[in-house]
């Protein structure tokens, strides 16, 4: 099987990511929704972060002060998960169709790059401010927190991967019109 | 770009179409449409050569430098 062009192994992931990102978004717009449902639904309404520096479960009811930022920090993982879903998606679109250098698949890279950075920095942000309100431990759940070197890391690698790609493309276009 | 393309002149004066002339020297109508419309980035010693081959000229004819407006300015 090809890795690139119709019917490869990057078409079939261009929509293994496409049904990803259309399940990923509703629960985006859910849990955007939260803070406008009424206090009586929240005890149905459980977090379990598990992603970026901080790892907890906690209950929505039960939490106090800290359920605002607990959750202010939940919204912006998966926001970021979502963006870079849906990136990764249009950038595998015109690799599934046989065209891995597009035109707009840098741009795409970078702002990939730079959700995973400023995802993990706002993450991090949050857990700080969590710890600092010293509520943390009325709230029953339990932190352990650090900077996420390693979303950094991805994110820098995502920036040189689109420089890369962006020389693939002009080289691309200078082979396409040397006659 | 500084290097014009006057494919298009000599191809008058020599009384040949671009279908012809890519049938004769051997590219497609495509491409010798983009170096006929100046799109070309680089043109290859070898299409050079069978155009001059063709058209019975110098690369000279075909390529002509022209200083950029900003430049003359």
């Amino acid at each position: 099987m090809n890795l690139i062009g119709p019917k490869s192994i990057a078409s079939k992931l261009h929509l293994a990511v496409k049904v990803l990102f259309w399940l990923a978004v509703p629960g985006v717009l859910l849990m955007a929704i939260v803070p406008i449902l009424p206090p009586s639904w929240h005890h149905n309404v459980s977090f379990v972060v598990q992603s970026g520096p901080l790892e907890c479960s906690f209950d929505m009811f039960r939490a106090t002060e800290a359920r605002w930022w607990i959750w202010a920090m939940e919204l912006v993982s998966r926001t970021c998960h979502a963006v870079v879903l849906y990136l990764l998606m249009r950038i595998l679109e015109p690799v599934g169709a046989g065209e891995p250098f597009d035109l707009k698949t840098p741009s795409r890279l970078r702002m990939m790059g730079c959700a995973v950075v400023i995802g993990s920095l706002l993450r991090t942000v949050f857990c700080a401010e969590l710890l600092s309100m010293g509520t943390v431990a009325e709230s029953g759940a339990h932190f352990s927190w650090a900077i996420d070197f390693d979303a950094i890391f991805m994110g820098i690698l995502l920036v040189v991967l689109a420089e890369v790609f962006h020389r693939g493309y002009a080289l691309k276009t200078e082979s396409e019109l040397t006659v | 770009m500084g290097i014009r393309v006057h494919l298009d002149r000599v191809m008058l004066e020599r009384g040949i179409s671009l279908t012809e002339l890519a049938g004769r020297v051997g590219i497609t109508l495509a491409n010798l449409s983009i170096l006929k419309s100046n799109k070309a980035k680089a043109i290859r010693f070898s299409t050079l050569d069978a155009l001059c081959e063709e058209l019975h000229c110098n690369p000279g004819d075909i390529l002509k430098y022209e200083i950029r407006a900003e430049e003359a300015e």
